[in-house]
C-alpha cells in the first residue's frame, strides 16, 4: 500500500516566511492591497503539494487569546511585535482560500500551533502515517521520531531541508530528541521568549547536556559542573531553567482529533478559489493552481495590467524546487568564437537579423569579452582579455554591426556600452533598446539588475557571478 | 567570478564566463519584447522611446565632452580654506581651554559636554557607541547656547567643503582630455530627475560665498569658448499653477509678477510695496512648501514662528489659491485609485503606502502624490529641452557643446562665434519643450566662468 504521508504546516510561520522574503519587490494588486504574503503563501504550498505529493494535510493557526504558557509565565512573548499590517488584511484571504481547498484549518484554544501539530503528528504517527511538520522552528525537533520528521523551508531559492532523527541529534549534539527542550532549555530562544539560563549560549547548554542528561539531573548535581561561574548561573537560575524548558515543551495532550478523512487532500472549490484569486489578482497563479489539481479554467484572455504581468512571471521563490529555469536546465545553444574568420561569418549572419542583442563584460574595467545573440537560447561569446590589440581588432571586425543603421540594438545601460565601445573607434546605431533603461520606466523604485528582471519576466535564472 | 578571473588562468574558468557572459546576451535579447509589451500595456512606451532612449545619446555626448576647470584657482582657493580653518581652530581651541581634534565626534564630544559642560537640555543625545552626539542637528539647537558652537558647525562646513570639492575636483580631471567627466545616472530617482556623481554637481552648494567660489572655477575650453548657462525660473511652481488650473496663480506668472511678492500681498492683505523682506520670506517658503506638502508645524520649525501663524498662513495661501487645495486632494485620491502618480508625460511613481493604515507612511506616500508630478513634470520638460537642443546643434553643425545639467539649469561650453544663435536656441527649445498655462521664464546668462554664468 502506498504510504500515507501527512503534512502539518505552521501557518503563521509561513505567512511570516513568505512576507519577508517579498519584502524588496512586494505584490501590489490594482487596488493597492499587498497581497505579498498570500502570494507567498500559496505559492509555497502549491509547491509543497507538487514537489512531496502529500496524501494528507492540515494547516494548524495560533489563536489569539491567551496559552498555557501565559497562564505560567506572565511575560512570555511579550516583546514579540504587533503583526504588520500587510499580514493581517491578507489573514482573511488566506483562510478563506484555505477554507476553498478543503484543507483543515486547526487550533485550540489555550494551545498554539505547535501543540496542535505536536499532538496531531503523534496520534498518526500511530496510526501509521509517515508525517512532516512544516516549519522553521527549532523546538518542533523534541517531536522528531522514526515517522515523524520536520520540512524546514530555506532561505529564497536554496532547498527545504528534511530532519529526521539523525540530523536531530547531530544538530543538537544529543541522544535523543526528548532532550531539545533540555537544550532551549538552557540556551533559551529569543524569538519565541524562552528566556534560558543567563550566561549559557548554545555551547554551553550542549556541553551540560552531554554531562548530564537533563535539566533536573544538572540542577541535583551542579556541584560537578567544573567552572565555577557556570555553576552559579545554573544554581541561582533553576527555576528559569526549569521554566524554560516547560515553555519549550510542546503539548501532546491537545484536545484535538485525527479524523483522517478530514485531512485527506482534495480538489478545491473552483468557484471559491477563482473568485478569491481573481480578487487578488493572482492570474498567472491561479492557472498553474488548477492545472495542478486538474481544473480547467475556461476565461478569455483580458488584457494585462502591469500587476497581472509582474504576477505571471514572478519567479518561485520559496521552494527548494524553483519555477526558474537556467542554463543548467534549459537547452541552449552557446557558442565561443575566436579567429577573424568566425568573427567575420558572424557578422555576416547577423547582419540579416533585424535586432541583435549584445553586452560586455569588464573585470576591474580591463575587457574580457563580448557577447551577441539574435536567437532565443543562442548566443555567441568573443574572447577579449588576451591584450588591447586583440581587443581592439576583434571589436573592430564587429564595428559594422554595431553601427549599421538597420539593425536594432538590444543592450543593458546603453551609456556605459557607448563609452566601452567609443574607446575602440565604435559607436552604437540604429534603433536602441535599453533593457535598465525600460525597467527603470515601469518600476523606478525596484532594482533593475539583471538577474533580477531575468527572474522577473522570463522566469530564468542567471549563474550567480559571486562563486 | 571576477577574482576568479584574474587569480585562475582563462583556459580554465572559460567554460562559465562562456555560459555566464552568452546568459546575459541571451536574457537580454529575450527581454526586450516582453518588456516593450509591458511598456506600451501601461502607456510608457512613448516616454521611454521619445524621451529616455534619445536623452541617453545626448547625456553619453555631454559626459563624453565633460568641463574644464580651473585647477589653480581651486588651489588658490584650497590654501585660503586651509588658512580659514587654522584660523577658526585656534579660536575653537582657545575657548575650549585646549587643542583637541575637532573631526574627532568622540573628543568633540567629551570638549562640549564634558569639560565645558553644555547643557544639551538635559537629554544629551548618545550614539549607539555610547558617546555624545555631536550630529549637526544636536549642534544646530545648541548654536545659541555656548560660541564654541557656531564655530564648530563653520568649521565643519569648510572641513566638508574643501574635501568634497575643492580638494576632490582636481583629482577628477581625465589627464588624457584636461576635463572632469561628470557621470550623470538617469536610472536612480523616483521623480525621474537626472543625478550625477564624480562629482555630485548637485550638492555644490548655490547660495554661500563659497560654493559660488567653486563655481568660480568651472571655465570654458579655452579663449575662444564662453560658458552659457540657461535656468528655468520657478519651473516648480509654473508646473503647479499649471497642473491646478488656479486661475490667480496663473495670473500672477500671466502678469510676469513676482509670485512671492504677490503671494504675499494677496495674503497679507497689503499692497506690494508694503510687503516687508521678511514677509516675502515666508511666503516665498509657503509657496514652495505647498509643493511638497509642508505641514504647519514644519513650516513653523522652518520659519520659526509659531505654530498657529504656520497654519494661518498655509489657510490664507488656500484661500486665495483654493483650485490649489483642490488640486492637492485630487492627487491624493488619485494616487489613491491607481496605485502611483503620474507626471505630465505618463512617468509613474507607485505608492504602495498610500492606503496605509500606518500614519507616517500614508502621509510620506500622500506628499509624494502632490510632489511627484510636480518635480516630474519639470525633469520631463528639461529632458525634453536638452533633446531638442541637442538635435539642433547637431543640424546647425555647431561647435559649442552641452556640458552639464544639474537642478534646472542647462549649461553650454559655447564657441564665441555662435553665441548668439545659442541663446536663440537655448531659449526658444528649453520655451516650448512642454506647454504649460502659464508663460515659461528662462533665464540665461554668459561669462567666463559658471559663477558670472549662473
Amino acid at each position: 500500500m502506498e504510504k500515507r504521508k501527512l503534512f502539518l504546516i505552521d501557518a503563521m510561520a509561513m505567512i511570516y516566511r513568505a512576507f519577508y522574503a517579498m519584502n524588496k519587490s512586494p505584490r501590489i494588486n490594482s487596488r493597492g492591497l499587498d497581497t505579498s504574503a498570500a502570494f507567498g503563501f500559496f505559492t509555497t504550498l502549491l509547491s509543497l503539494l507538487k514537489q512531496y505529493k502529500p496524501t494528507h494535510l492540515g494547516i494548524a493557526f495560533d489563536l489569539h487569546g491567551p496559552t498555557f504558557r501565559h497562564e505560567q509565565f506572565a511575560d512570555y512573548k511579550a516583546n514579540r511585535q504587533s503583526t504588520p499590517e500587510e499580514i493581517r488584511e491578507m489573514e482573511p484571504y488566506i483562510r478563506d482560500i484555505i477554507d476553498a481547498m478543503h484543507i483543515p484549518m486547526l487550533s485550540s484554544e489555550g494551545y498554539e500551533a505547535d501543540d496542535v501539530i505536536g499532538t496531531l503528528a503523534k496520534k498518526a504517527a500511530k496510526q501509521g502515517f509517515e508525517v512532516y511538520m512544516v516549519t522553521p522552528d527549532k523546538d518542533y525537533a523534541q517531536l522528531v521520531e522514526e515517522n515523524v520528521k520536520i520540512l524546514k523551508l530555506g532561505r529564497m531559492g536554496s532547498d527545504a531541508e528534511i530532519w529526521g532523527v539523525d540530523e536531530v541529534l547531530q544538530k543538537f549534539e544529543i541522544d535523543e530528541p526528548k532532550q531539545v527542550i533540555d537544550i532551549l532549555g538552557l540556551w533559551g530562544d529569543s524569538s519565541d521568549n524562552i528566556p534560558g539560563v543567563p550566561g549559557v549560549g548554545e555551547k554551553k547548554a550542549k556541553a551540560l547536556l552531554k554531562q548530564f542528561h537533563s535539566i533536573e539531573e544538572a540542577i541535583e548535581r551542579c556541584d560537578e559542573i567544573e567552572s565555577k561561574s557556570l555553576r552559579n548561573a545554573i544554581s541561582e537560575n533553576r527555576d528559569i531553567a526549569l521554566q524554560s524548558k516547560f515553555l519549550a515543551t510542546i503539548a501532546l495532550d491537545v484536545p484535538i482529533e485525527f479524523d483522517e478523512a478530514e485531512f485527506v487532500v482534495e480538489k478545491p472549490d473552483f468557484e471559491s478559489c477563482k473568485r478569491l484569486f481573481e480578487e487578488l489578482e493572482f492570474k498567472s497563479f491561479s492557472k498553474k493552481f488548477f492545472e495542478h489539481f486538474g481544473l480547467e479554467e475556461s476565461e478569455s484572455v483580458q488584457t494585462i495590467t502591469r500587476n497581472q504581468f509582474v504576477e505571471s512571471s514572478q519567479p518561485d521563490l520559496f521552494s527548494g524546487l524553483s519555477a526558474c529555469s537556467s542554463v543548467e536546465t534549459s537547452s541552449h545553444d552557446y557558442v565561443l568564437i575566436d579567429s577573424v574568420e568566425e568573427i567575420r561569418t558572424l557578422v555576416k549572419d547577423l547582419q540579416t537579423k533585424e535586432k541583435v542583442s549584445f553586452f560586455s563584460n569588464k573585470v576591474q574595467g580591463k575587457p574580457i569579452g563580448l557577447s551577441l545573440s539574435a536567437d532565443k537560447e543562442k548566443a555567441w561569446f568573443i574572447p577579449l582579455w588576451k591584450n588591447a590589440e586583440d581587443c581592439s581588432a576583434k571589436l573592430n571586425l564587429l564595428k559594422d554591426l554595431f553601427e549599421s543603421k538597420d539593425i536594432t540594438k538590444i543592450v543593458y545601460d546603453l551609456k556605459a556600452e557607448r563609452h566601452f565601445l567609443s574607446e575602440y573607434g565604435c559607436s552604437v546605431n540604429g534603433n536602441c533598446f535599453d533593457v535598465q533603461l525600460a525597467h527603470y520606466l515601469l518600476d523606478s523604485e525596484t532594482s533593475h539588475k539583471l538577474d533580477f528582471l531575468s527572474e522577473k519576466y522570463i522566469e530564468y535564472r542567471l549563474l550567480d557571478d559571486s562563486s | 567570478m571576477e577574482k576568479a578571473l584574474l587569480t585562475n588562468s582563462f583556459a580554465v574558468e572559460s567554460d562559465f564566463i562562456l555560459n555566464y557572459s552568452c546568459e546575459c546576451a541571451d536574457v537580454l535579447f529575450r527581454l526586450k519584447d516582453v518588456l516593450e509589451s509591458e511598456l506600451k500595456n501601461n502607456g510608457l512606451y512613448s516616454l521611454f522611446a521619445d524621451m529616455e532612449m534619445p536623452l541617453s545619446e545626448v547625456l553619453f555626448v555631454m559626459e563624453k565632452n565633460g568641463v574644464r576647470i580651473d585647477v589653480s584657482e581651486l588651489q588658490n582657493f584650497s590654501r585660503q580654506l586651509a588658512e580659514q580653518k587654522v584660523k577658526l581652530e585656534e579660536r575653537i581651541y582657545e575657548l575650549a581651554g585646549e587643542s583637541f581634534n575637532i573631526s574627532s565626534p568622540k573628543q568633540l564630544g567629551e570638549i562640549l559636554f564634558t569639560r565645558l559642560q553644555i547643557a544639551g537640555g538635559g537629554k544629551t543625545k548618545k550614539t549607539s557607541t555610547k558617546q555624545f552626539s555631536t550630529a549637526e542637528d544636536v549642534l544646530q539647537k545648541l548654536i545659541n547656547v555656548h560660541p564654541i558652537i557656531p564655530l564648530i558647525l563653520e568649521y565643519r562646513k569648510l572641513t566638508k567643503l574643501k574635501s568634497t570639492y575643492i580638494d576632490a575636483l582636481p583629482n577628477l580631471v581625465n589627464p588624457k582630455t584636461g576635463r572632469i567627466h561628470t557621470s550623470y545616472n538617469q536610472t536612480i530617482t523616483a521623480t525621474g530627475r537626472l543625478s550625477s556623481n564624480n562629482p555630485n554637481l548637485q550638492n555644490i552648494p548655490i547660495r554661500t560665498d563659497q560654493g559660488k567660489e567653486i563655481r568660480k572655477c568651472f571655465i570654458p575650453a579655452n579663449e575662444d569658448f564662453t560658458l552659457l548657462a540657461a535656468d528655468y525660473s520657478q519651473i516648480e511652481l509654473r508646473v503647479i499653477a499649471s497642473l491646478s488650473g488656479d486661475e490667480h496663480l496663473c495670473e500672477a506668472f500671466r502678469e510676469g509678477e513676482d509670485i512671492h511678492l504677490a503671494t504675499a500681498a494677496k495674503i497679507y492683505v497689503k499692497d506690494k510695496s508694503e510687503i516687508t523682506k521678511s514677509m516675502r520670506a515666508n511666503v516665498k517658503s509657503v509657496n514652495f512648501g505647498i509643493i511638497y506638502g509642508i505641514s504647519a508645524f514644519g513650516l513653523s520649525q522652518q520659519l520659526n514662528i509659531s505654530r498657529k501663524e504656520a497654519s494661518d498662513l498655509i489657510e490664507q495661501y488656500f484661500e486665495n489659491y483654493p483650485r490649489v487645495r483642490q488640486y492637492i486632494e485630487e492627487c491624493k485620491q488619485i494616487a489613491r485609485e491607481r496605485g502611483y502618480a503620474q507626471s505630465m508625460c505618463g512617468r509613474r511613481r507607485y505608492l504602495k503606502d498610500i492606503n496605509s493604515l500606518n500614519v507616517n507612511l500614508k502621509s510620506f506616500a500622500e506628499r509624494n502624490a502632490v510632489n511627484m508630478p510636480v518635480q516630474a513634470s519639470s525633469a520631463d520638460m528639461i529632458k525634453l529641452a536638452m533633446i531638442a537642443i541637442h538635435r539642433r546643434m547637431q543640424t546647425e553643425g555647431l561647435q559649442s557643446k552641452m556640458i552639464m545639467q544639474v537642478h534646472d539649469e542647462l549649461v553650454f561650453d559655447v564657441y564665441k562665434p555662435e553665441l548668439e544663435q545659442m541663446k536663440v536656441i537655448v531659449k526658444e527649445e528649453m520655451e516650448n519643450a512642454l506647454k504649460l498655462n502659464v508663460p515659461i521664464v528662462v533665464e540665461m546668462n554668459s561669462g567666463e566662468n559658471w559663477l558670472v554664468a549662473h
